[in-house]
């Protein structure tokens, strides 16, 4: 690695100058690294953020999906970083906020030092009535229940009051990425649909539905039983926020016949 | 007797107290006396213990593979050690070597897959040179012989560690050889435009740098190296005059080239170039004038001032050497100008502008900047000021630049202990630390 002169020390850690980089990076943050996050649009985030005097960003400015880690130069401006709120409003899905958590993970491993291992506690503000968003984005996580204390993430309401938000804040203990991959890797869901499409990679030119195909199409269909919507979560965006053809298909899969063409389309459907 | 720091990572209570006994016995054996042995049971205490080990890091680490966790394995724990370098060498032990049931539920190919798989996977998350992948005796064997096994292989992983750790401390120049494509000549005929562009054969000296858990192959910095790397080298009772110190330095040629400055004429072509453009030149005052350079310079000053920072520390590639004559083409008229800017903004000028120390000639305050054959000043105590020969000058210029790359490359560490232990007697130079520090030059 060469870090030459162009480089311009502060507290921080070198930076490059120009920066040559589509990361959007306030200039702010070149001399004050943010400590706190908040991200979403709206005037609740902006106020949060104003209050909380922390950092803010719209969602479309989070993330650079299928940059790597090792992308340089890149100014390492989020190792202060230790808590962030992503605020949902009523036009996002859960599988939007997921989304948008993945990227959240993709920056700070560019952002930082620590990469993958740097500490981040999450906590998602949703919608005052919006019931079935927790359990959801609980399936999404690979969490049965959302412990703040166990899972680096919490979940408040808009309607909280700032005093209980910040007391969650504080109860959410900070985990870094490799917990995160690890924990949607063991996900038993995941691992269904892993293998699935693990069988459907192999099996793409064969015309005759097979056995264990059926067999496991048919777990996939078992994980989702009760919870059959939340397959969009486990779409690649943006057709996450529709699954209903991975539902049909999955359908198909277990009581009939699919041919070829359908299982091309249905492996890029996976995310 | 050599101190020594172990994490022993094992969730069965009874084979991790036979680990800590058995390396007691065998790293004693190889000489270690003063071992000091930390123990984790779990995944998440382990990557704990690794982060905080950062700044004091672990000189081995025992760890197992399967740590009872659903989620994961001390493959991450090997990861986390290596994110923070915070093990020097790693004996990471698996049960898949020895364990026939993989074989038996997952069929032979199966399981020797599964065996390649890990150790692929360990690899890739830690430096091979430093890695050990050691079996654990099944369990299904009686106890005795499953006690001789362990102990033969923690025999086998004290000897291993203290062979390699002989090589914990690197630092010397390598030559490797590659290949290098020629651009394409002016005129290329549009026909053979397509074709592929010869290559030929390159060597060139790098640097190889090991400092406690840190790794690099290559620093761009040579001037100064070669210095510490034959102070490193010396016995300990000789030392080096900055006279030989300097002669073992490359000749900074660099330096004869100057920019292709025409010089200035009775007709200044600064103002002739903004009279052109319908500016009052001559009407300005100074500081007006400079801004109005800087204006005209804009972004390309940047780049020449960075351009010409390199070229100062005599590391200038090729193709920056290129760019560098092309901005000063373009300059045009106002090349000197950048030139007097750079002088300026980098203290380098002579001129009452520059940044000169107080109640020192400007010649020795000059010379506190680079390289420079006049003589330099340093702070010799309290209040005092020594003064320096031209040799000694340089000497102390080059080691604070190769010092000044070291910490841009990462390597911190290793230059604050060169700094407290390269030590000047007046005259000659030496390098003393404490402890039994070996390096392999």
């Amino acid at each position: 690695m060469r870090i030459r002169s162009t480089a311009i020390e502060t507290g921080i850690g070198l930076i490059p100058a120009p920066i040559m980089h589509s990361l959007f990076l306030p200039e702010a943050w070149l001399f004050d690294p943010p400590k706190i996050l908040v991200l979403g649009e709206g005037p609740y985030s902006h106020a949060l953020s104003q209050v909380l005097k922390a950092a803010h960003l719209g969602f479309d400015a989070v993330g650079v999906s299928g940059l790597l880690p090792d992308s340089s130069p890149t100014p390492l401006v989020w190792n202060d970083l230790r808590l962030v709120f992503l605020i949902c409003d009523s036009s996002h899905s859960a599988g939007d906020l997921l989304a948008s958590f993945r990227r959240l993970w993709d920056q700070v491993q560019i952002l930082t030092t620590e990469q993958e291992e740097h500490r981040l506690a999450v906590v998602f503000i949703l919608p005052r009535r919006d019931d079935a968003m927790e359990p959801s984005l609980a399936r999404g996580l690979g969490l049965s229940e959302i412990d703040p204390a166990r899972s680096g993430i919490g979940i408040a309401r808009m309607g909280d009051s700032l005093a209980n938000i910040l007391d969650l804040a504080s109860r959410v203990k900070p985990t870094d990425f490799v917990t995160v991959r690890n924990r949607l890797a063991s996900d038993d869901r995941r691992k269904a649909l892993r293998q699935l499409g693990a069988l459907m990679s192999d099996e793409a030119n064969v015309g005759i539905s097979r056995e264990s195909m059926r067999h496991a199409a048919a777990e996939v269909t078992e994980q989702f039983r009760g919870c059959e919507y939340d397959l969009d979560l486990f779409c690649r965006p943006p057709r996450h926020p529709n699954g209903n053809t991975l539902r049909q298909w999955l359908n198909r899969a277990v009581t009939g016949v699919v041919t070829p063409l359908e299982w091309k389309e249905i492996v890029a459907e996976l995310d | 007797m050599n101190p020594l720091r172990l994490l022993i990572v094992e969730d069965e209570p009874q084979l991790s107290g036979s680990l800590k006994k058995l390396y007691r016995e065998m790293l004693g054996e190889q000489g270690f006396g003063s071992i000091t042995i930390e123990q984790a049971s779990t995944v998440e205490e382990a990557r704990e213990l690794a982060r905080a080990a950062t700044t004091h890091p672990y000189d081995l680490v025992s760890l197992d593979v399967n740590l009872g966790d659903r989620e994961q394995t001390g493959l991450d724990v090997l990861s986390s050690l290596n994110r923070f370098q915070s093990a020097w060498m790693v004996a990471l032990l698996t049960g898949v070597e020895t364990d026939l049931s993989v074989d038996e539920t997952m069929g032979k190919t199966t399981g020797e897959g599964l065996r390649k798989r890990l150790r692929h996977e360990a690899c890739k998350r830690f430096p091979a040179e430093r890695l050990q992948v050691v079996e654990k005796p099944p369990a299904s064997l009686p106890v005795e012989e499953m006690e001789r096994l362990l102990s033969n292989r923690v025999r086998q992983i004290a000897l291993i560690y203290g062979e390699v750790s002989k090589m914990r401390y690197i630092f010397r120049p390598i030559r490797m050889k590659g290949l290098a494509r020629l651009s394409s000549e002016k005129g290329t005929k549009k026909a053979d435009k397509g074709k592929k562009r010869p290559t030929v054969q390159t060597s060139t000296v790098l640097w190889q740098i090991r400092y406690n858990c840190g790794d690099l192959l290559t620093v761009p910095d040579k001037t100064g190296f070669l210095t510490l790397h034959h102070l490193l080298s010396m016995p300990r009772s000789e030392t080096l005059t900055p006279e030989q110190a300097m002669a073992l330095e490359p000749k900074n040629d660099a330096k004869e080239k100057v920019s292709k400055v025409a010089p200035l004429t009775d007709s200044d072509p600064v103002a002739e170039y903004f009279e052109a453009l319908g500016i009052a030149w001559t009407t300005l005052a100074r500081a007006e004038q400079d801004k109005m350079i800087a204006a005209a310079l804009s972004l390309r000053f940047h780049r020449y001032a960075e351009l010409r920072e390199y070229q100062e520390e005599d590391d200038l590639s090729a193709d920056e050497e290129d760019e560098l004559n092309r901005l000063v083409e373009e300059f045009g008229p106002l090349a000197e100008a950048a030139e007097m800017g750079f002088l300026r903004t980098t203290g380098r000028d002579d001129g009452n502008e520059g940044v000169v120390t107080p109640g020192v000639a400007p010649e020795a305050a000059a010379a506190q900047e680079g390289l420079h054959a006049e003589g330099g000043v340093y702070e010799k105590g309290a209040g005092q000021k020594g003064y320096d020969s031209p040799a000694a000058a340089n000497f102390r210029a080059r080691k604070s630049r190769a010092l000044k790359s070291l910490r841009e490359n990462g390597f911190v560490e290793l230059a604050d202990h060169l700094e407290a232990y390269i030590q000047s007697t007046g005259a000659n130079w030496s390098y003393n630390p404490p402890g039994d520090l070996e390096w392999m030059t």
